[in-house]
């Protein structure tokens, strides 16, 4: 069988809420559940390594993903993006509107990840993404093709 | 560990050490090779787990938290720590003292 897709349509939801941080990776975690991506211990994983550093990275968008050593709960590489318009409060005064969730054996998702990047460097985007209510605009903003141009 | 000086024609690669490797490190690395690149500056930047920092790397970018293991797997290369993603004045402090020149230290 091949190895399911790193993003999906099915690995986006818009409109989520949640009260908690907590909350917010147990949605993006059992979405990566969900898909087969990972194993359900893997999520408590993800909510540990909030506890040494933060996954925000700016422009309302946070990045949890499990520690090194739980790399093993991982089944296959891939990105779940869960939408919370009225924001989760993720660390101290940052508060996160697009939780991507990662899990990553090898290196399939970094292009995922470069569009990520560039997403951050470009308030307009990012906050389009905080509030779209396209799954497409989504997948199509982060899962396009990408090519390093250095 | 004592502190290591690297001029600034002797940085040929940069390390992001993460602690998985998996997604702040990516972040981080992209965020650097953009303002590398925007400066002219053609310096190889690649992210790792910080078990996993080649042992060529002459500057490696980790999280303070994880400085110390930096240092230890990479005892050549001089070590900067950050402490948060956004507003994160390392970027710019390196790619200054690269394009002026300037040595770099921990």
């Amino acid at each position: 069988m091949p190895p399911p897709p790193v993003l999906s349509l099915e690995l986006i939801r818009l409109g989520e809420q949640a009260s908690s941080r907590d909350e917010a990776i147990d949605r993006v975690g059992q979405m990566l559940v969900d898909g087969g991506y990972v194993q359900p211990a893997y999520v408590a994983s993800m909510k540990e390594r909030e506890l040494t550093m933060s996954t925000y990275v700016g422009n309302g968008v946070a990045i949890p993903h499990g520690t090194f050593d739980d790399k093993t709960l991982i089944l296959a590489t891939g990105i779940a993006v869960a939408q919370f318009p009225h924001g989760v409060t993720w660390d101290g005064s940052n508060i996160a509107y697009l939780v991507v969730g990662i899990a990553a054996v090898r290196q399939e998702h970094i292009g995922v990840l470069a569009n990520l990047a560039r997403v951050l460097e470009d308030e307009t985007v990012a906050k389009a993404l905080w509030t779209t209510t396209s799954a497409d605009f989504v997948y199509e903003t982060l899962g396009r093709p990408w090519q390093d141009e250095t | 560990m004592g502190q290591v000086v690297k001029q600034a024609a002797e940085v040929h690669k940069i390390v992001f050490a993460c602690e998985a490797g998996m997604g702040s490190s990516l972040i981080g690395a992209n965020q650097l090779k953009r303002k590398l690149k925007d400066a002219g500056l053609a310096v190889e930047v690649v992210a790792t787990a910080v078990h996993a920092i080649p042992k060529d790397a002459d500057v490696v970018v980790a999280h303070a938290g994880l400085a110390k293991r930096a240092e230890e797997a990479a005892p050549t290369a001089v070590v900067i720590p950050f402490m948060n993603f956004v507003n994160n004045p390392v970027y710019d402090e390196l790619v200054k003292k690269l394009k002026a020149g300037q040595p770099i230290s921990s």
